[in-house]
């Protein structure tokens, strides 16, 4: 017996009733669990907004107020006018920040990628030992180099410029940023490579045209996470620099408010003028680090 | 052991229909193979009766009872997974009775289930091993004894031999086969091969754009193809395909083609005539032309391209006016690339589709 | 096999930097650590094994102990546990997706002097939230004294700690777990597994290289974590918040004993590659015995 089907005219779909949305109970306590977890992240953050909207005495009302009666930028103006005593001082502050953090990323990322490209290239002992470095690195307690480090900036005549932060900062990231990209250099063929060379590249050329284009997720990550390690940095900023012109946010921060009796508010707000950065980076850019953390890290 | 019924089984993903009302019914103990190329709705069918995926509409029956709204562990089927999916953190073993213990079997009884499978498929020696520690073939051996540990109501096969090298593959092909005969189950088969499915399968549903082109027995696809894609998919080589306008030469009716023309016999002429248009497809398979020297009276004329000599049979590759065909002749045949010949169709076992249709005539 | 010069030159700024900047005061603070340092005095006399030795029998010395085992364990359980839980649901397919997984990553990205001050802030025994808020529900009656109080001040730091940790456990097993593969799932789903029993024998098994390696980074991340427990407590009240890590920074920076705090450094560091070292050995030894019988 045969039953035939002629050729049917195609996108004929007549759906017969919808299918029933079954209502799991797994669904409902996930989106419950979800719903915690975002107010756990993020009701500190916005609690950090809602004071910096706030006039001194607003901010200390019992019981606490979630939105601001009267909310004021009076903070925000503070801090960011250029003229009056403190916002030239948190505007400078914000700058070295800036300063620094770039400088460091790209340095950083200028170091580490021919190091991972070598690492994964030319057979240098392996990944294991990388990853060793970078437990190690965070294994030793930081804050003890301060002593070491002092006096070998001290010995450079870095001590009080931002040079000494800088180049503290790029080891922090640099095994890790060089684990990451050895991961993502290891996923992409040599045949590539061979075949510009065949083609009459230099090993290098074959490298900046062809090879690093399609390691910038990963290249962006560590950018990223350089980025945002040095901006966030405070214990070697507060050893290092000394000079009020040259601090960085962190630390600026904290100089400012131990002055006075603490106005939450201000603080509030320098907290929040000092994260936007970072947060609007990572948001734009967060698709390319987990791609660079699934690529890199996890294909072990 | 029970029967599976489709019945207007449809598939869509947004605006993408992958399986097009679609139905059919898998009756008890049948071995049945769903072939077609990548992209047919073989797979997303398959993956319906297992329950990995919902249907948009349609309703799947197995043994009786609805099962649309089971998921696949209530549904009683076994499946063999394309790369095996073997557990690699188990041992063989423990990979053989995971499904009954998942279903809190006792262990006594799991014991033996796992003994019997083992001894089944000659693996028994394998059961302490990890799976990344197997061939491929004992992979693939494992994962057959997982479903055949739970003796389920059907067993669901996607695409189980393809990553499996040539000879493996026969070898496999016939054991499955001897396994379906010993214990009589049911048995859904995917594959992309047409000649698995041919060698092993009771029916055959072939598959194209979501839609069940043609459901029958290996001999009837194979014999009376459909359409011409059941036609061209179906055997190997590929059957040789030729468009031509159904005309008239002296009483006697003929086929145009481009550089070529056919008379018909009586009983082609009545076929040609009922395509609405007039224009026709012919259909031959390699063996049923014969490659005659150019002096020969019968047939058409013809010119060799190339000769693929395999030992047993040998292969011309011919320009029919401006269409290449190939026909097959015995070994012993010798040819020159660009030898006019003529070239002799059995009309018997010529096939005509309908040029605008593509059904057959 | 020897290569071509030009190839170090690719690895020698990265090398170099990081001998200057991490091998040179690794050795500097192990030479320091054998040293005695006077406040006073400009003369550091060498002291042989006497720091160490004064360290370990100080019952002080245990106290911070307990106390970090308590703050590095804790923070890394929870953050780890809340992690996984937070991979596990983001994992799934739903509309604004990455939007929400950008915004859970957001106490991660932030500097932990701008956390420390909020939850400062969010602890504060007059004005802060929490009490505000528990107050005004009528669940408590007095304010509760977050980090005042020497028996609150380390959870409420751990939970400050996770707070901010988190994200990373989760976006490293949110990686690990778009590794597992879909048709093993498949498969135990046909032979009857259920979610639970899906994620005990597939979904662990195959992210147990990840689980190791977030649980290390973790741990060992929690106890050098300096600069947040010394903005919110500086290891008070009394030293009931006093870590490792604090105590070396009050050591060296306070009391100006560089020796002291060389020799601690030099103790926690070994503690630390121990503790790596057998973690991963319980953790892999497992398995290689299991394939080692096969």
């Amino acid at each position: 017996m045969t039953t035939v089907a002629g050729v049917r005219p195609r996108g004929r779909v007549a759906a017969r009733g919808w299918p029933r949305p079954r209502i799991k109970t797994l669904d409902v306590i996930a989106t419950l669990w979800l719903i915690l977890l975002l107010a756990f992240a993020l009701i500190p953050m916005l609690w950090m907004l809602s004071t910096s909207l706030k006039g001194q005495f607003a901010a200390l009302a019992q019981p606490p107020e979630w939105i601001p009666s009267h909310p004021t930028l009076d903070q925000y103006q503070t801090l960011l006018s250029p003229t009056g005593t403190v916002g030239p001082v948190f505007l400078r502050y914000f700058l070295n920040s800036m300063i620094v953090s770039l400088t460091t990323t790209a340095l950083g990322v200028l170091i580490a990628i021919p190091a991972a490209y070598a690492f994964s290239r030319f057979q240098f002992p392996g990944r294991d030992v990388l990853f060793f470095a970078v437990l190690v690195r965070n294994m030793f307690p930081v804050v003890v180099f301060l002593i070491p480090l002092f006096i070998l900036m001290r010995a450079l005549h870095l001590v009080n410029t931002h040079w000494s932060l800088i180049l503290t900062y790029m080891t922090f990231g640099l095994p890790l940023s060089i684990w990451l990209l050895k991961g993502f250099y290891d996923n992409i063929p040599e045949e590539l490579e061979r075949a510009a060379r065949i083609d009459g590249a230099s090993r290098f050329k074959a490298f900046w045209l062809i090879i690093m284009p399609l390691s910038s997720p990963g290249i962006i990550a560590t950018a990223i996470y350089a980025f945002i390690g040095a901006w966030n940095e405070y214990v070697y900023a507060l050893t290092f620099l000394n000079s009020e012109s040259l601090l960085t946010l962190p630390v600026g921060l904290q100089h400012f408010f131990t002055e006075f009796a603490t106005n939450w508010p201000g603080l509030m707000a320098a907290a929040f003028i000092m994260s936007v950065p970072v947060v609007v980076m990572f948001m734009l850019l967060q698709k390319q680090f987990v791609q660079a953390l699934t690529e890199g890290a996890v294909k072990a | 052991m029970a029967a599976v019924v489709l019945d207007d089984v449809v598939k869509a993903f947004g605006d993408v229909v992958a399986v097009d009302h679609v139905s059919f019914t898998i009756e008890d103990g049948e071995f049945i193979a769903l072939v077609g190329p990548s992209g047919c709705g073989k797979t997303t069918t398959l993956n319906m009766v297992a329950g990995l995926i919902e249907l948009t509409s349609g309703t799947i029956t197995i043994g009786g009872v609805v099962v649309n709204d089971l998921d696949p562990k209530d549904r009683d089927i076994a499946m063999v997974f394309q790369n095996y999916a073997l557990y690699p953190s188990k041992s063989v073993g423990e990979n053989l009775a995971f499904p009954l213990q998942m279903r809190k079997v006792p262990r006594a009884e799991i014991e033996a289930r796992v003994k019997r499978a083992a001894e089944m498929l000659s693996i028994t020696q394998l059961l302490n091993r990890r799976p990344r520690q197997l061939s491929g073939g004992q992979q693939q051996r494992v994962a057959l004894g997982r479903a055949l540990v739970r003796d389920p109501k059907a067993f669901l096969m996607d695409e189980p031999l393809s990553n499996l090298d040539a000879m493996l593959r026969v070898q496999m092909r016939t054991e499955i086969k001897r396994l379906h005969q010993e214990l009589s189950t049911t048995v859904i088969y995917v594959t992309h091969d047409q000649m698995e499915a041919m060698t092993m399968a009771d029916r055959i549903a072939v598959m194209s754009g979501g839609v069940v082109q043609q459901l029958g027995t290996p001999n009837e696809i194979y014999d009376q193809p459909a359409n011409m894609f059941v036609a061209g998919f179906i055997g190997s080589p590929t059957m040789n395909f030729l468009r031509g306008q159904v005309g008239t030469d002296g009483g006697r009716t003929v086929v145009h083609g481009e550089g070529w023309e056919l008379p018909l016999t009586d009983t082609n002429s009545v076929r040609a005539r009922a395509s609405a248009t007039g224009e026709v497809i012919l259909g031959a398979r390699h063996n049923t032309m014969t490659v005659l020297p150019e002096s020969a009276e019968a047939g058409v004329p013809a010119r060799i391209y190339t000769v693929e000599p395999t030992g047993d049979l040998t292969y011309v590759h011919l320009w029919l006016g401006t269409q290449q065909l190939v026909a097959s002749a015995p070994g012993t045949f010798r040819g020159a690339a660009n030898q006019p010949i003529r070239l002799e169709f059995d009309q018997a076992r010529l096939y005509l589709f309908d040029a605008t249709t593509e059904r057959a005539l | 096999m020897s290569r071509h010069r030009t190839d170090y030159l690719w690895v020698a700024p990265a090398l170099l930097v990081m001998l200057l900047v991490i091998g040179y005061p690794f050795v500097y603070t192990i030479d320091l650590s054998f040293y005695d340092t006077p406040p006073s005095s400009a003369n550091w006399y060498f002291n042989g094994v006497n720091n160490y030795t004064q360290i370990l029998s100080d019952p002080f010395f245990w106290a911070v102990t307990l106390n970090t085992a308590f703050w590095s364990v804790g923070s890394t359980v929870l953050a780890f546990l809340i992690g996984l839980g937070a991979a596990l649901v983001i994992q799934r397919e739903f509309v604004g997706r990455s939007l929400v997984r950008g915004l859970l990553m957001i106490p991660y990205v932030i500097s932990y002097v701008a956390a420390a001050y909020v939850w400062r802030w969010l602890y504060h025994s007059d004005y802060g939230l929490i009490s505000g808020v528990l107050y005004d529900a009528y669940i408590i009656d007095a304010p509760i004294n977050f980090l005042d109080s020497t028996s609150n001040v380390m959870p409420s730091l751990i939970i400050a700690n996770v707070w901010k940790e988190f994200p990373f456990a989760m976006i490293m097993l949110l990686a690990g777990l778009q590794t597992v593969p879909q048709q093993l799932l498949n498969a135990a789903r046909v032979d009857g597994a259920n979610a639970w029993n899906r994620f005990w024998h597939v979904t662990v098994p195959t992210l147990r290289g990840v689980i190791i390696i977030t649980s290390i980074l973790l741990f060992v991340g929690n106890l050098n974590s300096f600069g947040l427990v010394w903005i919110m407590t500086g290891g008070g009240p009394a030293n009931a918040s006093q870590i490792w890590i604090t105590e070396v920074y009050t050591l060296a920076f306070q009391s100006l004993q560089y020796g002291r705090a060389s020799a601690y450094s030099v103790i926690l560091f070994i503690v630390m590659l121990a503790l790596g070292y057998f973690y991963v050995r319980a953790l892999t030894s497992g398995s290689r015995n299991r394939e080692a019988r096969g």
